[in-house]
């Protein structure tokens, strides 16, 4: 089971964007994964990001900040090891 | 440069509508059709050209090159906030981050008015309605107005208005990804794709209803607002403005019909400043780091800088 992370300062659209394509791509795919929204600045510090919002799987960074990549892209991240 | 636009215009007004050339009607549609393909063919373009540029100012790099230069850190993160991309939802990594490596507040907070000022949209939006003078004006007097209010708060010592946190949060040494060419024109066309759907409706109900001022609604009513709310018209722009989200950015070619009716320049400037620079949601972004009193001096220091670069502006391009 995957652990992917959408981390976020605050509750913005791309956030919630980015997070609403995650949960689509995970259902729409049968992806084994469970997906979460952080909301704290202190998760992003710890993964060094300055800019928001951020992709984690498995405790790896996959994508830093906007504009958001394509879903087919995102797909591709959250699916490779 | 749009003389196809033009003929399409006339083409739909006359042949599809079958509209008389003299009625108000034609104008209307005229103005609606040509304004369209022209904003969004110069909006697309502009969008792209400056995300292009951007990707070349990550906001790491802009962090270490102010890190570096301290003693100017607030004229030049006012002049960087130009070229670095920013989002509103990431002001509080942001400024974490800067206030991190000792960049002094007052330059963490020009960077807060510059950058999200002069952006894509308002640039793209400004020199489609405007052309390049206007375009070029609202940079030099956005990153005027962010260095002052940048010196104005670091002028005051706002770190007692700062959430004790921020001092002790620690980002490191954050990554710049090394793009390559062609990632970074993914990256511009890809923000062009993003603003366009999120702006696009905006934008063309705005140039519906600035179709409707152009063909309709008589100059001398539009003199007769502005001499009424004569001196006063800029600081009611800017309280207009606050409410209204950077997307709203797309009420440009509304004022543009009005400036053709004899709206001062410096005017719809100064509305735009505020519309981009001032935003509720930020506020409430910012309320994280820092105490309500800050965040509303800020607001008040901004909104008087742009309420005087607005009037700086008309004086220096005449009518006010």
């Amino acid at each position: 089971m995957k652990r992917i992370q959408i981390i976020s300062a605050s509750n913005c659209n791309n956030c919630e964007l980015l997070y609403n394509v995650v949960n689509n791509i995970v259902k729409s795919k049968n992806i084994q994964a469970e997906v979460q929204k952080v909301i704290d600045v202190r998760e992003l510090a710890k993964y060094k990001a300055m800019k928001t919002p951020v992709l984690v799987v498995d405790g790896k960074v996959k994508h830093v900040g906007t504009p958001i990549p394509a879903p087919q892209t995102i797909e591709k991240l959250i699916t490779e090891d | 440069m749009f003389e196809i636009y033009d003929s399409i215009a006339n083409f739909i007004a006359k042949e599809v509508f079958r509209l008389n050339q003299g009625d108000k009607i034609y104008q209307a549609v005229h103005f609606f059709v040509y304004d369209t393909l022209k904003i969004f063919t110069l909006l697309t373009l502009i969008i792209f050209v400056v995300s292009l540029i951007r990707s070349y100012f990550p906001i790491e790099k802009t962090r270490r090159i102010l890190s570096k230069h301290k003693a100017v850190a607030i004229p030049l993160s006012a002049v960087l906030g130009v070229f670095t991309p920013f989002c509103s939802c990431s002001a509080v990594p942001m400024f974490i981050g800067f206030v991190e490596v000792g960049i002094p507040l007052g330059a963490a907070f020009s960077f807060l008015v510059s950058s999200p000022m002069v952006n894509e949209i308002a640039l793209g939006l400004l020199f489609a309605s405007f052309g390049f003078k206007v375009a070029l004006a609202y940079v030099v007097f956005g990153v005027s107005v962010a260095i002052v209010s940048g010196f104005l708060i670091e002028k005051m010592n706002p770190r007692h208005l700062v959430e004790d946190y921020v001092f002790e949060l620690q980002f490191g040494e954050t990554q710049e990804k090394e793009m390559s060419f062609k990632e970074r024109i993914d990256f511009a066309v890809q923000n062009v794709k993003d603003i366009l759907k999120r702006i696009s409706i905006y934008i063309v109900v705005a140039i519906g209803v600035g179709s409707f001022i152009h063909g309709y609604v008589p100059e001398e009513t539009i003199r007769n607002i502005m001499s009424s709310t004569g001196f006063l018209s800029i600081p009611l722009a800017v309280i207009i403005g606050v409410p209204l989200y950077s997307n709203s950015a797309g009420v440009l070619p509304v004022i543009q019909a009005l400036i053709g009716k004899g709206v001062p320049i410096g005017t719809a400037l100064a509305f735009m400043m505020a519309t981009t620079a001032l935003s509720v949601p930020e506020f409430v972004i910012l309320k994280q780091i820092m105490k309500p009193k800050l965040i509303a001096v800020f607001a008040f220091i901004v909104a008087v800088s742009i309420i005087v670069a607005g009037y700086l502006f008309n004086f220096i391009f005449g009518r006010i």
